[in-house]
This record gives C-alpha cells, sequence and structure tokens, in this order.
C-alpha cells in the first residue's frame, strides 16, 4: 500500500512536472491503418478462425447474460457511430452483464462492454474514452495482428482438442473475454490506442481530460478493494500501468489548444440513463461482495448525480454485508436517509429487520407497513407479516 | 485459463486413451417404421491442426462435412424406411435452443457416470414438453448430432497444442469424435445415444460421410 | 448451450470411470445426518464423493464440501446441503480469499441470508456467467427451529435455466441451509417434491 502511495506521489510530481514542459512532450496520435468497411483478405489458413469468431459472436448474441435494455442498447450503439463516425457500420456492440469492469474488441468488428464499465465512469466523456480506445484498436488493425497471431502457435482458447476423450474445452461465453484480453496487445498498441483513441473521443466533442479521469478512478478503487482480485478484469492486468497511461494521456490533453470544457455538452441524457438502470447495476455490484470497491463505486455515483436515496440504500447493504465494527450503526443512518427519499421499497424493509435486530419493534414494524404499502405484491409478505405479527 | 490446464492434466494424467468408446445406452424401445426424423447438428466441424498446433477449422471442408453428413444420413435411415426433414442453420428457434441447452446437461450425465440409483434403469428424456417439435418440424423423432473431424496438416504431426501457455506437450495427429442421440418427440425420452471418440471414414468425401455415418448410428435402429 | 460444453462434461465423466472412488453412490432411502442436522431422504438419490472433478456452466472444476445429493445428475437437479455454516464462515469453505465469498453472519435474519445465498451461488457458477434472483421469502419450521424457506431463478451462460427451492435454519449460532436446484424445463419440477420433502424434514439433532 505504501509503495502504491509513493508511486502515486511521484505521478502527481511528475505529471507537474509534465505539466509545465507540456510543448516538450506532445505525443503524436497514431493514424488508423485500416479504411471503414475493410473487409481483410482472408487468408485461406485462418478462415476457420473467422469462423470460430462468427460462432462465438452467436453465442453472444443468444447469451442470457448480453443486456438486451433497448435504451441502453441503443445508447451505447449511437456512442460507437458518434466516435466511430465511418467505421460505424464495422462495428457490433454487445453490452454484457458482468459487473467488473472491461471492454474488448475483436478483429471482426464485434464490441464487448461489461456493465462494469457503467458503473464506473464518472460521465459519458470517460465512457467515451473505453470506446474510442477499442474503436482504435480496430482502426490501427491491432486487433487483425493479433488474430493472425494466433496462428503462429497461441491457441485460441476455444477450441482445444486434446486428442483425448472430449471435442472441445468449454470456454463460457462470459470468459471467452477474458480469453480475448490474455491475448494482450504489446504495450506499444496499447497506448497507441490510448492516444488515437482519445483523439478520436476528441474529435466527437468530448472532453480531453476524461481520458486520464477514468485511469486515476480506476486506481483509486484498486486501492480501496480489500482483496486483490486476479480475475475477472483481465483489463488491468494486461494494459499498461494505469498511472503510465494517465500520464500520457493528461500530457496530451494539455497539449492540445482548446480549452477544456468547464462542463461536458449533454451530461443528462447519460446520467439519466444509468439513474433509470441504477438497481440492478448496482444489485450485480452488491453481489460480488467487494465492499472496498463499492464502497468507493457509491462516493463516485453520489457526486455523478445518482438518485441519493438508491445510494445510501445499497451503501446500506454493503454495510450490512460488511459487517465491521461499526458497520451496523453506519447502515441504520443509511437506511434511514434512504427511507427518507427516493429508494426502492426494500430500503423499509431492510431498515425494519435492523430495528428488529436493534430491539426497536414498534419503528420496525412502522417501517415494515410502508414496505407493504409501497410494494403490495411484495413475493416475501408472508415473512414480513411474521415479523409484524411475532414481535412485541 | 487455469480451468483449462485442468482438464488436460486431469485426462493426461488419468490415462483415459483414445480407445474407450461409449457403448451405446440400453434401449428403451425400437424406431417405429416409416418414422420422420427431425435432423439437429450441432457443431459438425472440419479443422486442420496447423504446425503450430492450432486447431483450425476448415470452412470448405466443413461446409463439405456438413452437406455429405446430411445425405449419407438420409441414405442411411432410408435404409429403415425412415425420411430426413433439417432445420434451416439460419433460423433462431428460441424453444428450441431451450431444449438444446437442456439436453447437453442430460447428454453429461447419459454418457457420463450412470447415476447408481438408476439400477441400470435408463430413463434419461427431455419430458413431454418438448413435443411442440412435432407439430413445427412435423417429425417423430428429434436426432440431435455432433461430429468433430480433425486432421494433422500436411501429413505433419502438431507438436504441441497448448505448449506455449500451459507447459503442457503432446501430440496430436487429430481424431474424430462425435455423439448423436435421437429424442422421441412424443414423450421426450431419449431412445438411444452414443458416443464415439475414435470416429472411422472422412466426411469430405460421400463415401467416407457414410463410413461415419454408419459408424455413429450403430445400434440407433435398435428392435 | 454449446454442446462441446457437454462433451468436456463427459470427458470429466468418462474420465472419472478411471477413478479408484466411484464419484457418485446411491443415498439409501431414511435419515442422513450431516453436521448437526437429521434429514430424512427419500429412495432414489445419489450422493456426490467429497471430492469430484465436475464441469459446471462449461467450467471444470473441483468440488468440495456439500454433501451434494441428485438424482438425475448435477447438471439437471441437485440437493446443496450446507451445514454447520458458522459465524465469519463463508457457505463454500474452501473458497480462495481473492474470490470474494460473503460471510454468514449469525445474527444475521432471513433477508440477509438471501442475499448471502444470491451472492454465494452467483460466484459459484461465475460472475459474469450467472443470473441469480430470489423471491418469496416465507417461515418455515424445522421441528421446532423457526427457519425460512425461499425460490431461486438461475441464467447461466453455458447451459439451461435453473429454478431453486432454499430451506435453513439458524440454531446455536449457526446456520444450517439446504439448496434444491432443477433444470427447467421439466427437472425442476420434476424433483421438486421429493427436494422440498427432504428439506423440510430438516432436524436438528440432539445436543
Amino acid at each position: 500500500m505504501a509503495d502504491t502511495v509513493r508511486a502515486m506521489t511521484c505521478a502527481v510530481i511528475c505529471c507537474a512536472a509534465l505539466h509545465t514542459l507540456a510543448a516538450a512532450a506532445v505525443p503524436t496520435i497514431p493514424k488508423p491503418v485500416i479504411p471503414p468497411g475493410y473487409q481483410p483478405q482472408h487468408e485461406r489458413d485462418e478462415r476457420g478462425l473467422w469462423l470460430e469468431l462468427d460462432e462465438y459472436e452467436k453465442a453472444v448474441i443468444a447469451s442470457p447474460l448480453r443486456i438486451r435494455e433497448a435504451a441502453l442498447d441503443d445508447y451505447i450503439k449511437n456512442l460507437v457511430c458518434r466516435i466511430g463516425k465511418d467505421y460505424c457500420g464495422d462495428f457490433r456492440v454487445y453490452v454484457m452483464r458482468n459487473p467488473y469492469f472491461n471492454a474488448s474488441m475483436a478483429a471482426n468488428g464485434m464490441m464487448l462492454v461489461w456493465t462494469g464499465a457503467l458503473t464506473r465512469v464518472g460521465s459519458e466523456d470517460e465512457l467515451a474514452t473505453v470506446i474510442g480506445h477499442e474503436i482504435a484498436h480496430y482502426e490501427m488493425a491491432h486487433t487483425l495482428a493479433q488474430f493472425r497471431n494466433i496462428k503462429k502457435g497461441m491457441a485460441i482458447g476455444s477450441i482445444f482438442d486434446i486428442g483425448l476423450a472430449v471435442i472441445g474445452v468449454p470456454i463460457p461465453v462470459g470468459q471467452m473475454t477474458a480469453v480475448l484480453n490474455v491475448l494482450a496487445f504489446s504495450r506499444e498498441e496499447e497506448e497507441q490506442a490510448d492516444l488515437l483513441g482519445a483523439q478520436l473521443m476528441l474529435d466527437a466533442g468530448f472532453d480531453p481530460h476524461a481520458t486520464y479521469r477514468i485511469w486515476r478512478d480506476l486506481i483509486q478503487e484498486d486501492q480501496r478493494a480489500e482483496t486483490k482480485r486476479e480475475e475477472p478484469g483481465l483489463f488491468t492486468k494486461t494494459h499498461p500501468d494505469s498511472a503510465a497511461r494517465a500520464q500520457v494521456l493528461e500530457a496530451w490533453a494539455h497539449s492540445i489548444s482548446r480549452p477544456a470544457a468547464a462542463e461536458p455538452a449533454d451530461h443528462e441524457t447519460f446520467r439519466a440513463l444509468i439513474a433509470a438502470n441504477y438497481s440492478w447495476l448496482m444489485e450485480d455490484q452488491i453481489k460480488t461482495a467487494r465492499y472496498g470497491r463499492t464502497e468507493y463505486l457509491l462516493e463516485q455515483q453520489a457526486q455523478f448525480g445518482m438518485p441519493e436515496g438508491f445510494v445510501h440504500f445499497y451503501r446500506a447493504q454493503m454495510l450490512m454485508q460488511r459487517a465491521e465494527a461499526g458497520d451496523a450503526q453506519a447502515a441504520r443512518a443509511e437506511y434511514a436517509l434512504a427511507t427518507n427519499a427516493a429508494a426502492p421499497p426494500e430500503a423499509f424493509r431492510n431498515y425494519g429487520y435492523l430495528l428488529l435486530k436493534d430491539n426497536d419493534p414498534a419503528a420496525a414494524r412502522v417501517q415494515f407497513q410502508r414496505y407493504l404499502t409501497a410494494k403490495p405484491d411484495a413475493t416475501d409478505r408472508a415473512m414480513v407479516e411474521f415479523y409484524i405479527s411475532e414481535v412485541p | 485459463m487455469r480451468r483449462v490446464v485442468g482438464i488436460c492434466v486431469v485426462l493426461l494424467v488419468c490415462g483415459c486413451t483414445t480407445s474407450k468408446q461409449v457403448t451405446p445406452v440400453a434401449r428403451s424401445g425400437s424406431i417405429a417404421a416409416g418414422a420422420q426424423i427431425l435432423l439437429i447438428q450441432s457443431d459438425i466441424k472440419f479443422s486442420v491442426i496447423t504446425a503450430g498446433g492450432v486447431l483450425e477449422p476448415q470452412p470448405d471442408w466443413t461446409e463439405k462435412a456438413r452437406s455429405n453428413f446430411v445425405s449419407a444420413t438420409r441414405r442411411e435411415l432410408a435404409k429403415h424406411g425412415h425420411s430426413l426433414t433439417t432445420i434451416d442453420a439460419n433460423v433462431v428457434d428460441e424453444d428450441l435452443a431451450q431444449y438444446q441447452k437442456l439436453l447437453g446437461a442430460v447428454l453429461g450425465t447419459m454418457f457420463g457416470y450412470p447415476m447408481p440409483s438408476k439400477h441400470g434403469a435408463f430413463d434419461s428424456t427431455l419430458g413431454p414438453g418438448v413435443s411442440f417439435l412435432k407439430d413445427r418440424y412435423g417429425a417423430d423423432y428429434a436426432l440431435f448430432v455432433s461430429y468433430h473431424d480433425s486432421r494433422a496438416s500436411g501429413g505433419q504431426q502438431a507438436k504441441a497444442i497448448i505448449a506455449g501457455m500451459f507447459g503442457l506437450y503432446g501430440v496430436n495427429t487429430g481424431s474424430q469424435s462425435g455423439f448423436a442421440s435421437l429424442i422421441d418427440l412424443t414423450t421426450g425420452d431419449i431412445v438411444w445415444g452414443r458416443l464415439v471418440s475414435l470416429g472411422t471414414g472422412d466426411l469430405r468425401e460421400p463415401g467416407g460421410a457414410d463410413t461415419t455415418v454408419s459408424m455413429l448410428f450403430e445400434g440407433m435402429e435398435g428392435g | 448451450m454449446n454442446i462441446r460444453s457437454m462433451l468436456g462434461c463427459c470427458a470429466v465423466l468418462l474420465l472419472t470411470g478411471c477413478a479408484t472412488t466411484p464419484p457418485y453412490t446411491e443415498l439409501p432411502a431414511g435419515p442422513v445426518t450431516v453436521g448437526s442436522v437429521r434429514f430424512d431422504v427419500d429412495a432414489g438419490w445419489n450422493v456426490a464423493a467429497p471430492k469430484i472433478w465436475l464441469v459446471s456452466n462449461g467450467v471444470l472444476r473441483v468440488q468440495e464440501g456439500g454433501p451434494y445429493w441428485t438424482r438425475d445428475g448435477q447438471q439437471l437437479d441437485q440437493i446443496i446441503v450446507y451445514p454447520d455454516i458458522r459465524d465469519g464462515e463463508a457457505l463454500e469453505k474452501k473458497a480462495p480469499k481473492q474470490a470474494a465469498y460473503p460471510a454468514f453472519r449469525a445474527n444475521m435474519l432471513p433477508n440477509e441470508i438471501v442475499a448471502l445465498v444470491e451472492s454465494t451461488l452467483t460466484k459459484v457458477f461465475g460472475e459474469g456467467d450467472a443470473l441469480v434472483t430470489s423471491s418469496g421469502l416465507r417461515p418455515q419450521k424445522f421441528g421446532d427451529q423457526k427457519g425460512f424457506a425461499f425460490d431461486l431463478a438461475l441464467s447461466v451462460s453455458n447451459g439451461p435455466d435453473y429454478k431453486g427451492l432454499v430451506g435453513g435454519f439458524v440454531a446455536d449460532g449457526k446456520l444450517q441451509l439446504a439448496v434444491y436446484l432443477g433444470a427447467v424445463p421439466y427437472y425442476f419440477d420434476l424433483h421438486r417434491e421429493s427436494a422440498a420433502r427432504i428439506i423440510a424434514s430438516a432436524r436438528l439433532t440432539g445436543p
């Protein structure tokens, strides 16, 4: 932990230094290598792999973990087209329900975005950064080169045949993304994608300063994590050091002559979209039982403008789960705040349960009644009514 | 990725070899003459093992393999007076997909370790809910098939499939493996199933396909 | 589902034919004691060996803990018993720390145990590869013990959908829990009555 703090301090100092040396440190933006609508010449010996990729995409489309919510789907597609411009028609974007942060692009233009990305970006511009990065890999034919590298002896992972009694080794759809990510781009390719991606999002009208903010946020989230995880989220493992990339992007952002927009153009549409989906996004996050990360994300989301009552509700749930000294008390306060604002009806119920534990049955009963009134079709009515009647 | 290593390690350590074949599961009945059989292909594929050890599906050969498989199956079934219908591969039938997922789970036990509580009785089934397929496709039975045929390219032995990533070394000269199972669409019962880990024939040629198909469907008629 | 992943399962099960101990043995009808709880088991169930390889949601993994009871194979139906879970313990006691399985707390009320099960099963079947939801939390008595029951629904990346039925109670600061999962269509309904009966038969054994 101390090392990270030291590294961060260095990064901050370096950044400050970079700021003053802005003119000297301007990175060159790489250019796209393939034109829009590019159909790669399928070498005879790689056409089978393209077939595999197509089959994988069919599995993604059929997967119960693919988000089919029209508004969200359309929004992301529009964002991709706004940033990809003429390349728009080359892409198919699928939002996958996975609470960790990841996005990936395959050589055939299939882009996957995990819902964990939606809970982590503080603005549309930050999401644009992630999407721009993936589009950049495609435009510079990194994905194509990577795909072709597979022939050179790296197994793709989905089509193992060990010649024994097995036909193929299964790689679950959700984890295939991890496999695709493990076939890592070189550090240079990642840096290039950062820069071209940044340019693409800038050209689409987004705030260049968002490009480094997202990496700083991910660093902070990692620092708050209580258990370091190995996977999923290979995004951070195979990508260059977040601090370094934030540095490069900040230098670039400061080097461009257009002034940083004080407030990005249309914040509200994106914010409203995330708010509309906030419940299930956060339910997924709560289920990860990663308290440090959840706590950090809730702080960010409060700043981002997620509904206050909901933020309190999920913080309370996290505290109840974490159950460290003082957490139950803090949770009680959070539930009190949640129930005084717009929050899911479950806030009343969970508050009631907590009040029961605190030996305040009268107050508990009040909350239980509020729950049943707010949610007359509650499937757990029997349990709640049991406590209402059972408790003195 | 660790999980992928697991299966390779486990299978190699255990010493199970390619020559083990699962015998056809006990019959619960025989096929009525003149039955209409719906062929549901899943994953018929022809691949080549490159010099670098990568298993690469071959689209041209795969296409040939699929059409040869269908013709060979049609011929094989016609010998017993049955007719074959097929499903357009591009049509997505969500109800059918649900049953395919269930079938995967059913076959997992059926081809694997039999549940001792059954005392040898065979009652693998998809349940009567599958009968909607009768009307939808005009069939009495459904025949689910999967078959992978892989060969070493250019006569070369592949050195190691998984070498670089997993440190596992082995020689793969190719294999032909697959499964087939026949479902009575009235009851959903699986009337026959076969898992092949050492196949014969060559789906790239009609004659070879006949060999493969007769091997794969051996025992299906029952009676 | 990818038929290949089913065959991965076949591979494992063919493999286990090589094993010295059978992966599944018949569970005779009658009383079965699991930790501090006695169940009355119907005829027709099988119990998994304490440690086996199996394919779950398309992934090969080692299964420990339990016990696990099944009639038609764990991919189709199973009762997972989580006995004697103590304060601070996860349901899956052998899970690695990095997986961040949530812990049971002895003062948990049933709604928190529901959340515990949802989170646990999501991780068992694979985060990003499974969706687990619950409903119908209701009181249920197990002899003199005041416990609870609730329903589950699961969607997974590489397999059929599942429905579930959970029953449990907390006694002497320990959680006793049983989870029945059955594939949809057909299998959940097929074994629901038997599974529900077995779960309902759970009784705390004497001191």
